[in-house]
């Protein structure tokens, strides 16, 4: 088994944190919804017609909340899964996926915005999950810092002779030769994988085996 | 007299919704999406108070309340945060916000503290020499 390191707890954390404040303002928003049923309520009481459709559209915006709510849940439901084994079989579209939608909050904050292409068949891959998800997380952070004017990354999955790789493209002119991974090195080893810079491109592939076992 | 109120979130849907309730309460309501909008509408209109919400994309909260208060030193910010801790709220008191609520609030609450920002305003208001 692997060693979970501090960097890997904080991430851990870090990922949480965001995920609870989207929650936060998912239950603010049906919080605000049933106060102005609320208000338009005590309105019609005091005589003022309360318009049905009106209602009807406040019940569906809430229900569309309480949609994105579950939806949040659900992949804080599958992030926390993917520390319950320490090697696993795994969709390669559905790991980078979940990444990609856990680090838009993230992504925001620098302005920018992150576009996810998963790899044309399905694609899978024994791993470490919770290391390649760290991974990518950090991937992520280093293209959003470097991301130039821009601001857009597309991440994309696909098949290689080794096994697969995950590109982040980056519009990026003065992206940079090469990027300093010491953070990273033990965990890249970890999983038998390597992170590349082309600066011509300019972008950054993380290549994974099929196998690590 | 009603306050011209300024909600800033980036959650466009609640700040609408919001901005509603608070005109059932006797406010005057703007909204803008982020934290540079809202400094130029401040620029621009005569806002009394401000609902700042701390985590949004671009500009944060915490920049959006120095320049606010950099270009309109009486405009009175109450933070409004998602955040489980305080400690942002708290960076934001230090830096001249009046208060701070967390998220989901009470709008009672909210309306009772903006009209305590209101009159602040205007006796620092009159206080200040012409």
């Amino acid at each position: 088994m692997n060693t979970i390191s501090d960097e890997n707890v904080r991430f851990f954390g870090k990922v949480v944190a965001s995920i609870s404040h989207e929650i936060k303002n998912v239950m603010a928003i049906i919080n605000e919804k049933a106060g102005l049923l609320q208000d338009l309520t005590v309105m019609a009481q005091k005589g003022m017609a309360l318009d049905v459709n009106r209602v009807q559209t406040i019940a569906d915006d809430m229900r569309t909340q309480i949609k994105r709510g579950d939806a949040i849940i659900k992949n804080m439901n599958k992030f926390a899964h993917s520390a319950d084994e320490d090697i696993k079989e795994v969709s390669l579209n559905e790991l980078t996926g979940l990444i990609a939608i856990l680090s838009e909050r993230f992504a925001s904050r620098f302005g920018a915005t992150l576009s996810f292409k998963p790899a044309q068949e399905g694609l899978t891959i024994r791993t470490r999950p919770f290391l390649l998800e760290f991974i990518l997380w950090d991937c992520i952070k280093i293209a959003l810092e470097r991301c130039g004017e821009d601001k857009a990354i597309t991440i994309a999955v696909e098949k290689s002779d080794q096994g697969a790789q995950v590109q982040f493209f980056i519009r990026n002119e003065n992206f940079p030769d090469s990027i300093i991974i010491d953070g990273l090195s033990w965990q890249l080893d970890d999983l038998h994988a390597d992170l590349k810079v082309q600066k011509s491109k300019p972008q950054m592939v993380l290549l994974l085996p099929k196998d690590i076992s | 007299m009603q306050p011209n109120v300024l909600i800033v979130d980036d959650e466009a849907v609640f700040a609408k919704t919001l901005a509603e309730r608070l005109s059932f309460r006797d406010c005057q309501v703007s909204i803008a999406l982020n934290g540079n909008d809202a400094i130029d509408l401040i620029a621009k209109k005569n806002i009394d108070v401000v609902i700042l919400d701390l985590a949004m994309p671009g500009i944060d909260g915490i920049e959006t309340l120095k320049e606010i208060k950099k270009i309109k030193p009486l405009t009175e910010v109450i933070m409004l945060t998602g955040n489980a801790t305080v400690e942002t709220a708290i960076e934001g008191l230090k830096v001249g916000a009046m208060d701070y609520l967390m998220k989901p609030c009470e709008v009672e609450e909210l309306a009772e503290l903006i009209n305590m920002a209101f009159k602040r305003k205007s006796i620092q208001e009159k206080k200040k020499p012409r």
